[in-house]
């Protein structure tokens, strides 16, 4: 336990450098006044002061001195005078250095053979083995103390700011639980009082809990949400490696009686062989058949009576959409402009979350809290969805997880933007579904009209009331902060476009940014890379080569005729496809 | 006191007006001292009003979250109530202007009452659309009008089409219904003295009754009652557009328009009957109020109510023979998920209870049909929920589904809408002639007439 707590300060009101890859250094400088309120010293600081008091100095009084010393030191006579370089380098912000790669190697040669590992012990009698884990959002409980973690949720069970304890459904059943009962788990180390949420890919043996809640003492957000798997456990620690085992107890699970809703974000985990999330087997793949032209016959037969073009709902780089004929006066598109598109490659989504928050951060979204997301009230504005699928009708538990990242799909023939009735939300040349924030009277007939309900609403002043002085220094600058009955939604983070527009016309590179120079957060975040984003216009753009591909599909829009300018890549499976596959 | 026997069916007999001028006396009685049963209800609906607006002043404060919405559900109990409130001004509209202009005899002792709920109806119904919306204190940008930044309504987007209609139906109801009270206001300022006098003296625009001003009076009415029969149908078609123009599943139907005109009405004329009967009986008006009035109302519940019956029978039997898994689901769902039983409300009040119309004792009776009207309110009421609600919380991503529980902020709004529409209606019963006195005269039955050229003599 700590007997001191110091604030320290920020990266925008420190000195420091990093190596962001290798053979690039890249160096910080303080861009704002510290934040008056903590009266804060950064740790470089701190430690050289501790140092110098405690008679060991490190040469330097400030971390500044530090830094600067430890850079000449790095400098090298041939890059010419020290001074000029620096000035440099605090210009461009990085600079390249020539990197040694072999310089570091094993810290420790390994020999085979040499670890042994004994087969896990568990205690008591009870009828499940317990299996602790690491929760994605919270590590094991260092991050708790983030609303945005705890707003975050979890990539499969979909529940936030509590824990919950998994279980089968069967293993549930033959109990009498139900999700959402409050059940006791008692190990013979401990016991807890937590609700069950049911998981047909939990085995029927086991329950697992996610480390990272019951903090007692972890601040205004961590504290008292949820509870402590750790209580659970032995003090067992695994021998070479020094870790604490968390698989190490047998526990028995009994209701109390009471209820409690999950403060959950799933509405159905079915998609009613709806074409949201489909896959395809990887034994089809290069045998599919690219949607032909004609193969809507139907809605063809209607543009004679006035009716829409629908651009191929499968396959095909829809370059050229709105296809003529299909639009609604909505939006003249000027030649010269780019059209904005992305593309999510649902076979490398792992559904990890870090575009949700990636988002949040970058776009100013608020979290709720949890009375709200019990209301549906939850403001992302990216959404995973979470669908299973089975893979064998006969074994409901054989299951094929679907994830879709859920966002505003620019829809090219977007059904919010007629019914707004004060043009708060319009289509800009360059394809982007705008809205308007300071327009927004509020009616909420674009969200009720919205097919894929990626449209969110301020219902209170959660940007005040939720983000007290000083976290509201968090705020990214470039984007509005919203006011209550406001509607909000992805915006392809437009500020972003707008910045690389802007540079490309100084430097003279004319409107268009080059592929690639800009990136939305949930792009720039997505350890998968499975989003790509672009100009689809241009048919060299890498957005133009992914989505020219068997496996890309329009979600929904074979049905409604909404041309997104979101397209996904299907799912690729290694089972035969038996349900949710629409094709 | 007149009270009114039925001899045979649909004949009046009026064994205590003996004279025209017995009808003044009748009906300017209501406008004297105030009973007890008055005062408790006023106090009650001026209550209520204190709900309404401290409701609303809380949820002007605190934000729209205090209502229970959220996402998918974006529209629930105010825009229910909203629809509900339009709907039941269409009645009065119809029975004043078409049912004039189709000379109908039995309109002439409930028109007034059915005009003074029309506009005092759409009063309470204008009021929601500022309700709901997120940011009340910008709700006038849906007016078009001239501005610096050259920003104007978006034309295609229903809810602006809402706005003019709901403010034309308001001004063109309001009209009418003054311009048929002027002769009684008139009357009532011959009777009054004082204060009243004074007030009824300006508002009667110096009417005399020469056959001059009757003559341009009945111009003037007929002009107006031509004017307005358009917007009976109209209105209700324009708010059935909020929804049929949508692409939700279970709104999106060109059945809409004139499903919501026969709802409005039935509704209308439903509500009708519930303020007549406690009308009647309090100010002692059954004279003028007679079962054969209420006969033709309720024949006009049971015709709406068939037509209605048949939209939601068909809304279902489309959904299934349209083969879209979508819309079948929607429907399915109206009937046996979440909200089934808003649903089997809706059918039991406004499908089921009506077919006890078809006999002529319930017709005539009138405490039945005061029960019934209350079904008929409450079924539409929940109409209204089943279209707003059970559309919206299941649509076409499933993982976006949700449920939506009116917040106790919302049910004071609603229940105060009530009490507020109660509240001008009180009012209304006491500072205006709610019978109308001059066209009752015009159908009295002959020897009345007789009789009074006879006492003349």
């Amino acid at each position: 336990m700590a007997d001191l707590i110091l604030p320290d300060r920020h990266f925008l009101e420190s000195w420091g450098d990093s190596s962001p890859r290798a053979g690039v250094v890249a160096l910080r400088q303080p861009a704002m006044q510290p934040v008056p309120h903590f009266d804060g010293k950064q740790t470089g600081d701190v430690l050289l002061s501790v140092a110098s008091r405690s008679g060991s100095p490190l040469g330097a009084v400030t971390f500044y001195e530090y830094l600067r010393g430890r850079h000449r030191a790095a400098h090298r006579p041939a890059s010419g005078d020290f001074e000029a370089a620096w000035h440099r380098m605090l210009k461009r912000g990085v600079s390249e250095v020539p990197e040694d790669r072999d310089a570091g190697g094993p810290l420790r040669a390994f020999e085979r053979g040499a670890l042994t590992f004994d087969a896990p012990m568990l205690d008591g009698d009870g009828d499940f083995t317990l299996l602790v884990h690491p929760s994605p959002r919270f590590g094991a409980g260092e991050f708790s103390n983030s609303p945005w973690m705890q707003e975050l949720p979890d990539p499969v069970s979909k529940i936030t700011w509590h824990s919950w304890v998994e279980m089968h459904p069967d293993a549930a059943e033959s109990r009498g639980i139900r999700e959402g009962d409050v059940v006791t788990v008692s190990s013979p180390h401990g016991s807890v009082d937590v609700p069950v949420w049911l998981y047909p890919g939990i085995r029927e043996d086991a329950v697992a809990l996610a480390m990272g809640g019951g903090h007692a003492d972890f601040g205004r957000w961590g504290s008292d949400r949820g509870v402590n798997a750790m209580d659970l456990l032995p003090a067992v620690v695994e021998q070479p490696s020094g870790a604490f085992v968390t698989l190490a107890t047998t526990v028995s699970v009994t209701p109390t009686g009471r209820r409690r809703r999950l403060a959950t974000t799933e509405g159905s985990d079915d998609q009613h062989d709806r074409p949201i999330a489909p896959a395809v087997a990887l034994a089809e793949l290069g045998h599919v058949a690219r949607e032909e032209e004609g193969a809507h016959g139907e809605l063809q037969e209607l543009q004679g009576v006035g009716g829409f073009v629908p651009v191929p709902a499968e396959g095909g780089a829809p370059e050229a959409f709105p296809l003529e004929g299909s639009r609604h006066g909505q939006y003249a598109e000027p030649e010269g402009l780019a059209r904005w598109a992305m593309a999510v490659d649902l076979d490398k989504c792992t559904g990890c979350s870090a575009c949700v928050t990636a988002c949040q951060a970058e776009n100013n979204v608020p979290w709720v809290g949890e009375d709200q997301v019990m209301m549906g009230r939850e403001m992302h504005w990216v959404r995973i969805e979470r669908y299973y699928e089975h893979v064998d009708a006969s074994h409901a538990s054989h299951l094929d997880v679907r994830f879709l990242p859920m966002i505003c799909q620019h829809c090219g023939n977007a059904p919010c933007e007629p019914v707004c009735p004060v043009f708060a939300t319009y289509h800009t040349p360059e394809g982007v579904n705008a809205q308007i924030y300071n327009r927004c009277v509020g009616t909420r007939y674009c969200a009720n009209n919205c097919p894929y309900k990626v449209r969110v609403y301020n219902w209170y002043r959660y940007t005040d009331e939720n983000v007290p002085e000083p976290m509201n220094w968090q705020w990214n600058p470039d984007v509005t902060v919203r006011e209550n009955g406001v509607m909000e939604k992805c915006s392809f983070c437009m500020q972003r476009i707008r910045d690389a527009e802007n540079r490309s016309v100084l430097e003279g590179r004319g409107k268009i940014p080059a592929d690639g120079e800009i990136v939305p957060a949930c792009q720039q975040s997505c350890p998968a890379e499975a989003i790509v984003f672009g100009n689809i216009r241009d048919p060299n753009s890498r957005i133009a080569r992914v989505v020219d591909g068997e496996r890309t599909y329009r979600v929904l829009d074979e049905l409604i005729n909404t041309q997104p300018a979101v397209s996904y890549l299907k799912k690729v499976t290694f089972h035969e496809v038996v349900s949710g596959g629409h094709e | 006191m007149a009270t009114a026997t039925t001899t045979e069916r649909g004949a009046l007999a009026h064994p205590d007006v003996h004279q025209l001028g017995d009808v003044n006396r009748d009906v300017l009685k209501i406008l004297g001292r105030p009973g007890k049963g008055w005062w408790m209800l006023f106090l009650v609906a001026a209550a209520g009003v204190g709900l309404f607006f401290g409701s609303w002043g809380w949820q002007l404060y605190e934000g729209i979250g205090v209502s229970g919405l959220n996402s998918p559900v974006g529209w629930g109990v105010y825009i229910t109530t909203f629809v509900f409130w339009v709907g039941i001004a269409h009645s009065g509209t119809l029975i004043s202007a078409i049912l004039f202009l189709f000379r109908a005899p039995w309109r002439q002792s409930i028109y007034r009452a059915a005009e003074a709920m029309t506009v005092f109806a759409v009063m309470t119904a204008g009021l929601f659309p500022l309700i709901h919306v997120g940011r009340l204190w910008h709700a006038y940008w849906l007016i078009p009008y001239p501005n610096s930044r050259f920003l104007w309504p978006n034309f295609k987007s229903p809810l602006v089409w809402d706005v003019f209609a709901v403010t034309t139906y308001f001004t063109v109801s309001a009209v009418f219904f003054y311009l048929g009270t002027i002769p009684d206001i008139a009357a009532a300022r011959d009777a009054a003295t004082g204060l009243r006098k004074k007030l009824y003296s300006v508002i009667s625009l110096g009417w005399r009754g020469t056959d001059r001003q009757w003559h341009h009076f009945g111009k003037a009415y007929i002009f107006l009652a031509a004017l307005a029969t358009p917007l009976v149908l109209s209105v209700h078609s324009v708010v059935s557009w909020d929804f049929a123009m949508a692409i939700v599943p279970g709104w999106h139907a060109t059945i809409f328009a004139p499903y919501f005109v026969a709802g409005a009405i039935f509704s209308g004329v439903a509500m009708v009957i519930t303020l007549t009967v406690p009308l009647r009986k309090i100010f002692g008006l059954e004279a003028y109020l007679t079962t054969k009035h209420f006969d033709a109302m309720a024949k006009l519940c049971l015709l709406t109510s068939l037509i209605v019956l048949y939209a939601y029978l068909s809304e279902f039997f489309l959904a299934w023979y349209s083969g879209e898994e979508i819309e079948r689901t929607a429907f399915w769902n109206r009937l046996f998920g979440d909200y089934w039983w808003a649903t089997w409300t809706m059918l039991t009040c406004n499908g089921l209870v009506p077919i006890m119309l078809w006999f002529r004792r319930v017709r005539l009776s009138i405490p039945a049909l005061f029960v019934i009207s209350i079904f008929i309110n409450i079924g539409m009421w929940f109409e209204r929920y089943v279209i707003v609600v059970t559309s919206l919380h299941h649509e076409f991503e499933p993982w976006a589904w949700g449920i939506y529980r009116p917040s106790l902020t919302e049910m004071g709004i609603m229940i105060g809408s009530f009490c507020w529409f109660g509240f001008w209606f009180l009012l209304f019963t006491r500072l205006l002639p709610p019978v109308a006195i001059a066209e009752l005269k015009e159908v009295l039955p002959p020897p009345l007439r007789k009789q009074t050229k006879e006492a003349r003599a």
